[in-house]
């Protein structure tokens, strides 16, 4: 997965959570930018991405990712290298 | 940056405001929407709330930026990696008191941590600060004049302190398992410089040899405690017998509300409801309070967290 299908995968999964069916998300966007990305739906995202990618995230590493960019950044280097 | 609130009208709230976004700017916008979410009069019993907590805080060590830090590290430390477990398995990670006992609270500096976190969360979290609220200005009012009052599992003692400065209530009592919480609501006490004090024994709920003949209370308390137990059902059945005829109990439990030692997972306001039904009593009254930021049908909805009031009354015949 490219940094770009990443994204998207992000922005397909938050906008099932937050009832946001064309949800756009860029490298800049943070959760104050997004209805709905507060910390509960947060958690559940990061869960969604945990099933959806089989990767592991602890808890240390999803308590403050500053932008969409610093997340895609996080899951690159959790998935295999293609 | 503008202050969160308003020093002047509430000077309490703005020094505890402060001083967590000292330890954690990043929390401003949750701190803002959840008290926009406050009414005056709710506003109101946080500050009264707050300034027992700030002077309990000057009397621990580190003062107030400790409590902060506490209390961010309890959010971000403690319940997140359990939110995360719970959003994973729909299951609370432990449920054997003697798993806590060894992860939890012998561990005597992650437990005071906790502790002073939790203490900052009583009037940070709307769920808590609501539940504190229903104590203090529809419970203990409505008690009859000279109601003798139990409370079990006081901890750091708030509601201990809450019930010592309402003129009407008679005689005070404290159990509590622990001997570090029994001396954490003394102390309380104390610092508050309450208007009188309790009788405080160390008392393990479940243990009946522990009980003397005399032990029979116009009112019992028992608030965030049953989902500490392996068996609440037990806890609640006792709770009955220590109550006089006619007498009340005043329970909180939080459903779906993820924390270490938390062993016993409620789904449902109906289901703490029931719970106190089965024990014995009349349910007088029953409200749920839901999480800061969330609607009550959200929660119910996503399974999120609220803590349930039971008032309770044991049938006078
Ligand atoms: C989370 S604290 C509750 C503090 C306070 N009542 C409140 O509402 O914030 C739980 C308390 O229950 C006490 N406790 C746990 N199991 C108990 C038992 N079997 N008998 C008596 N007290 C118990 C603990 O020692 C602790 O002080």
């Amino acid at each position: 997965m490219n940094r770009d299908q990443i994204r998207s995968k992000i922005a397909e999964l938050l906008g099932d959570i937050t009832d946001n069916d064309d949800l756009a998300l860029t490298d800049e966007t943070t959760a104050d930018d997004v209805d709905g990305w507060d910390s509960v739906n947060h958690v559940k995202l990061i869960v969604a991405l945990e099933s959806a990618l089989k990767i592991r995230f602890d808890s240390d590493e999803i308590t403050a990712p500053d932008n969409v960019g610093a997340l895609v950044d996080l899951i690159a280097e959790k998935l295999p290298s293609a | 940056m503008c202050k969160l609130m308003d020093a002047e009208q509430f000077p309490s709230l703005a020094r505890l405001t402060e001083a967590i976004l000292a330890v954690w700017p990043q929390h401003r916008r949750y701190l803002q929407s959840n008290f926009a979410e406050r009414d005056t009069d709710m506003l109101r019993h946080s500050e009264r709330l707050t300034a027992m907590i700030l002077r309990l805080a000057d009397s621990t060590e580190g003062g107030l930026p400790a409590l902060a830090t506490d209390y961010r590290f309890l959010c971000e430390k403690i319940i997140l990696p359990e939110e995360m477990h719970f959003r994973r398995t729909n299951a609370y990670r432990l449920t054997r008191f003697d798993d806590a006992l060894e992860q939890v609270y012998s561990r005597k500096e992650f437990m005071t941590r906790y502790m002073n976190g939790l203490l900052v969360s009583d009037v940070i979290w709307l769920n808590h600060c609501r539940c504190m609220k229903h104590y203090a200005d529809t419970f203990l009012p409505g008690l009859p004049e000279g109601a003798s009052l139990l409370e079990i599992g006081p901890g750091h003692g708030l509601l201990l302190c809450l019930a010592a400065e309402r003129p009407g209530i008679g005689e005070i009592t404290a159990w509590d398992v622990s001997e570090a919480s029994l001396d954490a609501s003394r102390h309380s006490l104390e610092v508050l410089e309450a208007k009188r004090t309790a009788s405080f024994r160390q008392v393990d709920i479940f243990d009946r040899s522990q009980r003397r003949e005399n032990d029979l209370f116009d009112a019992i308390v028992l608030s965030e405690v049953l989902e500490h137990l392996e068996d609440p059902a037990a806890a609640l059945s006792a709770l009955f017998d220590l109550t006089r005829p006619g007498g009340r109990v005043w329970i909180n439990v939080p459903a779906n509300s993820p924390a270490p030692d938390h062993l016993f997972l409620l789904r449902n306001a109906d289901e703490a409801t029931a719970l106190v039904r089965n024990a014995g009593f009349e349910v007088v009254e029953s409200v749920v309070y839901p999480m800061s930021g969330v609607t009550l049908e959200r929660a119910k909805r996503e399974a999120l967290t609220v803590n349930c009031v039971v008032v309770g009354r044991r049938p006078a015949h």
